[in-house]
């Protein structure tokens, strides 16, 4: 009974351990995104450059891919017209306005302040002849490559400067790029494409591919870890099933016996680790929440696994009593009780 | 040995997988640290390379002030042109007050019989090329994954050939020591590759520090000797227009700007070139602080999770193999009342220990240079890590073995009689 509750002990180390590390992934994806944003002029890694575009209808472009069209009208000024991403830069202060806004603009903090004070409390940035409403400053408390920045939403364009104007497709993955390209060439043969350069801690360190690389990296060895301690788990209950069966208990018993142990398990190891992360001030709901959804996949892995060793146990087992029929011990387990 | 070795191999036959997702879980923790440490570099790299380059630095850029067409033919029909342009070249090199770094992006065609320059059209193909000094080269210390860097020697004359780097995307179409027959400036040259710049080298450029060399072919500005032809001095000419239109570096401060306006302005009055002119007289190179900050944030992350995943990853490793230990001190035990020595029952555990180690080492290094990220450093640090591994698991086993119920009832028993 010691030896349960000791591997007992284990596994929930083992639980928690793999929690934190899991945790601090996810923590660790968001902050690089903020950081990979915030160094490439709030852009993605997938952005195409398009030229001679005037001609093309945004409106039929398609919105299964997630994605924003800017018009370039200054190296640190664009104006947006079109989003299917729902995406939201980070915010020093204010917001960032949806698409029915009116005219509006979110600038970066050496943008704020250049241009004239809050009237009213509200300031205004005039460009390309219209005034836009300042909504909020993108950016973070230290200096990033965004203070400069100038988005615009709403701006009106004459239809001869839009022939001009270089458009900028930001796609969140490289396939919606392609695909985006793809279409566009075939719709519009007249446009130019190329892929716009990426910047930044994106480009610097490689990011994108080394999370990818320790993503995977990470769920192996999870799935490692979840089937070694396991089957450890599992182990220290050898004899209990031999007991139980001799006893005559229905099978699916120690099966359900098994899994809550699991359950109860990762729900207190769950419950450890956010509890800590989310009063302690690390997580937020919504990584909570993502915390919540990994936690559902080890559980089930784990219960999955529980599942398959059982079944093995239960071949040995059958495996020994067909022997020791064939021995003549055929009431052994009447005679033992 | 024979015995010991028949052991450890019956003990790994008899707990298959077990040991099998044991090594394949070292395996992975291995390549996890690599790739972390690889990453870590990465991010290294790219702040250093940017603190070095703009840290305390004032960049302006420098040009000649013959906008208008007429002004500049009128410069060039005069008989003394090329020397004066020379001497101002050479005047701006070898200033006390500031670096002088020429840079310019002028495109070149190339005769590419791979079919790597994108362009379209025939052999002939317009591809981007970059123009660098040699002092702009040691200034941004371009490094280079394959070949060798530009040398000294690579800037002085040495007729048709000229030695060039390729940017990094050019890796898979050229090998170094490739010739490619181009047109510099309409003259016909022929580029000799030596070297391909590391992957997401960059340098400032147009007001840009974030400019990569990727896409481009590196050129020397070379020294010229005297003209022989017409068409020599005219080409002449026309690079050295270019080479004085560049950048110069000097250290943060008032005192340090007014230094170097003090010398160009000797300079101009000393070689005879008076119209020059700065644009972006008061260089903005604070935006290089953005990338900086996020830069050094975006290291300490990865630092900060590359040890919480190691500590974890060995306190999970550590309770596994402890429980596998655990498990074999019954067994251990019975081989000691059976005659076993507790010398060669240490010696099975260390072999056990290596054998599952040492292969999840070797694997993993293997992946980690098939996925090109492996470096000495690394592998030192794999070699750290195993051996600490092994020596912890091992010293831990034996001590449990030691001190194992069992054994000790056994010690007793044999002292008694």
């Amino acid at each position: 009974m010691r030896a349960t509750r000791r591997s007992v002990v284990f596994y929930f180390l083992i639980n928690i351990v793999l929690y934190i590390l899991l945790t601090g992934f996810l923590l660790y994806f968001e902050k690089q995104t903020e950081y990979d944003l915030l160094s490439n002029q709030l852009y993605y890694d997938n952005i195409l450059l398009i030229y001679n575009g005037g001609n093309i209808d945004w409106a039929d472009a398609g919105d299964s891919e997630e994605y924003r069209v800017y018009v370039e009208v200054s190296q640190n000024c664009r104006a947006l017209i079109k989003d299917t991403s729902k995406w939201t830069p980070p915010m020093l202060t204010g917001y960032y306005p949806g698409e029915e806004t009116g005219a509006a603009a979110v600038i970066g903090q050496n943008v704020e302040k250049s241009i004239y004070p809050a009237v009213n409390g509200v300031q205004w940035i005039r460009l390309i002849g219209q005034e836009f409403r300042v909504t909020g400053v993108v950016g973070a408390e230290y200096a990033t490559s965004c203070d400069d920045l100038i988005l615009l939403f709403g701006a009106q364009f004459e239809e001869s400067d839009l022939d001009h104007m270089i458009y900028i497709v930001d796609a969140k993955t490289q396939t919606g790029a392609q695909k985006i390209a793809g279409s566009l060439t075939a719709g519009y043969p007249e446009i130019q494409i190329q892929p716009g350069a990426i910047r930044g801690t994106a480009r610097l360190t490689k990011s994108s591919y080394f999370y990818r690389l320790l993503m995977i990296e990470l769920l192996f060895i999870t799935v490692f870890s979840v089937y070694i301690s396991g089957r450890f788990r599992h182990e220290k209950y050898d004899m209990n099933y031999k007991v139980y069966q001799i006893c005559g208990l229905p099978l699916i018993f120690i099966l359900i016996r098994a899994e809550l142990e699991v359950l109860v398990i990762n729900s207190i190891s769950l419950s450890v680790v956010s509890g800590a992360g989310y009063f302690g001030g690390l997580l937020t709901r919504s990584q909570l929440e993502n915390v919540m959804r990994i936690s559902i996949g080890i559980t089930t892995l784990s219960a999955i696994l529980e599942a398959g060793f059982f079944g093995h146990q239960l071949r040995k087992l059958n495996a020994c009593d067909r022997r020791l029929r064939r021995c003549g011990a055929k009431k052994i387990r009447s005679e033992r009780l | 040995m024979k015995v010991i070795m028949r052991e450890v191999l019956l003990y790994y036959r008899s707990h298959k997988v077990e040991n099998i997702v044991f090594v394949c879980q070292i395996t992975v923790f291995f390549i996890l640290m690599g790739t972390f440490f690889a990453f870590t570099g990465e991010a290294h790299y790219g702040k250093s390379n940017i603190e070095r380059t703009y840290k305390d630095k004032a960049i302006y850029q420098l040009i000649d002030g013959y906008y208008d067409p007429d002004a500049f033919t009128a410069f060039r029909s005069e008989p003394n042109a090329l020397n004066i342009l020379k001497n101002y070249y050479h005047a701006l090199m070898n200033a006390e007050s500031f670096q002088y770094l020429a840079m310019f992006d002028q495109s070149i065609t190339i005769n590419d019989v791979n079919g790597a320059a994108d362009s379209d059209g025939g052999q002939l193909k317009e591809a981007e090329a970059f123009q660098m000094n040699e002092q702009a080269c040691q200034y941004f210390e371009l490094n280079v994954i394959e070949g060798r860097a530009f040398q000294q020697g690579d800037f002085d004359d040495n007729g048709n050939v000229m030695p060039v780097l390729m940017g990094s995307s050019y890796m898979n179409a050229f090998e170094v020591g490739d010739r490619l027959p181009a047109t510099y400036y309409q003259k016909e040259v022929e580029l000799e590759i030596i070297g391909f710049l590391r992957e997401n080298t960059m340098i400032y450029y147009n007001g840009n520090y974030e400019f990569y060399l990727d896409q481009y072919i590196i050129l020397p500005y070379i020294h010229y000797d005297a003209p022989q032809t017409e068409s020599d001095e005219s080409f002449q000419e026309i690079v050295y227009f270019a080479m004085i239109n560049g950048y110069i570096s000097i250290s943060s401060g008032d005192a340090h700007t007014q230094d170097m306006m003090a010398e160009m302005e000797a300079i101009a009055e000393k070689t005879g070139f008076y119209n020059y002119v700065f644009i972006g007289s008061n260089p903005n190179l604070q935006q290089y602080r953005g990338l900086i900050n996020i830069l050094n944030k975006n290291y300490d992350l990865i630092l900060s999770l590359l040890i919480l995943s190691f500590l974890v990853n060995m306190v999970t490793l550590g309770v596994q193999a402890y429980m596998m230990q655990q498990r074999r001190l019954r067994m251990m035990a019975i081989h000691y009342l059976n005659g076993a020595t507790l010398q060669s029952l240490m010696k099975q555990i260390v072999m056990e220990v290596l054998l599952v180690i040492g292969l999840a080492a070797f694997l993993g290094w293997n992946v980690l240079v098939r996925l090109k990220i492996s470096n000495i450093v690394i592998l030192l640090i794999f070699l750290m890590i195993a051996v600490t591994f092994m020596i912890g698991i091992s010293l831990i086993s034996i001590c449990k073995l030691k001190n194992a119920e069992l054994m000790l009832t056994l010690n007793q028993e044999d002292d008694l009689q």
